[in-house]
């Protein structure tokens, strides 16, 4: 069981060179990724246009994305080895602290975008799940990143009670103006 | 060579047609996918700028010539993505999308068909432009 594929071989394919075209294929792949990524948000904003649905500071993600993608490609492993003729304007340090600025970019862009996925999308479903299930159909809260940019400072909107406590205050109301008109 | 130029521009004009088909026909009748062909003019430019650019030295791979194919593959998704968004916001409907998108898949293998038979041998030399 430890190494039943040891003897498995790719079916083999003279007709087509693929070690020459390895960087071909690969720079092919990674443009349909790429821009599907970028076509897939120009879709969410088109078709989601409020910023209650989709705040559209939410694309800085994919601008970060996109610019730790290019820093991080400018770079050639020559270069952070020190082995090229030319050493660049940076040299080879510069080349490190480089690629580093890039990645911390990429994965920053990569961890504020599974924030917001979780923050601002998957707890909302969860809660208005939770809402559903409860008496009272009070609307959801939107959360604080779904707010457009007039969500700071905050208004004197912001000082009403809770739609929880103002719902239980109407049917105490209510309770209490059928019991009279029941009394009377 | 006579035939494949004949062949291409038989098949260019059946994808232009497709493309008119989805903005034309009276259930449809609108106008924006059209803007399509700015990416089909568009898409052959990074090749070009990269074969001018490293000419041609480096025989099997060269950075230049690879982002060349990231940039058109990139243009070439954007045109198939363009319609598709048109429809899902509902200005175009998705039977004229379809057209679109078929037009698109002709259009793009008629200008690597022009690359195929055209771009390869001596005769394609600086002097031409």
């Amino acid at each position: 069981m430890a190494g039943f594929l040891d003897n498995f071989r790719w079916p083999e394919c003279e007709c087509i060179d693929w070690s020459e075209r390895r960087n071909a294929v690969a720079s092919v792949v990674a443009g349909v990724l790429f821009f599907t990524g970028w076509w897939i948000m120009i879709d969410a904003a088109v078709v989601y246009p409020k910023p209650e649905q989709l705040n559209h500071a939410f694309h800085t993600c994919g601008v970060f994305s996109t610019l730790a993608f290019f820093m991080i490609n400018a770079v050639s492993n020559a270069q952070v080895r020190g082995d090229s003729y030319e050493s660049g304007c940076l040299g080879r340090t510069g080349a490190r602290v480089w690629l580093f600025i890039g990645f911390m970019l990429m994965f920053g862009s990569l961890i504020a975008s599974m924030w917001i996925l979780f923050g601002a999308y998957v707890t909302q479903n969860l809660q208005a799940s939770y809402r559903a299930a409860s008496t009272d159909g009070s609307p959801l809260p939107s959360h604080k990143l779904l707010q457009g940019p007039r969500s700071w400072p905050p208004g004197p909107a912001s000082c009403l009670p809770s739609p929880q406590l103002a719902a239980r205050k109407k049917e105490s109301l209510s309770l209490r103006s059928h019991q009279t008109a029941l009394a009377s | 060579m006579w035939l494949a130029l004949v062949a291409l521009s038989f098949s260019g004009a059946i994808g232009l047609t497709f493309l008119m088909l989805g903005c034309a026909l009276e259930d449809y009748g609108v106008y924006w996918p059209l803007f399509v062909l700015i990416f089909h003019a568009i898409s052959p430019i990074p090749h070009f700028i990269a074969k001018r650019a490293t000419y041609d030295s480096d025989a099997t791979s060269s950075a230049c010539r690879e982002l060349a194919y990231f940039f058109t593959t990139g243009i070439v998704v954007s045109a198939f993505g363009f319609p598709v968004i048109l429809a899902r916001v509902s200005v175009i409907k998705w039977g004229a999308c379809g057209l679109v998108l078929a037009g698109n898949a002709v259009i793009f293998l008629t200008i690597q068909g022009f690359f195929l038979v055209f771009g390869r041998g001596d005769d394609f030399s600086w002097e031409q432009w």
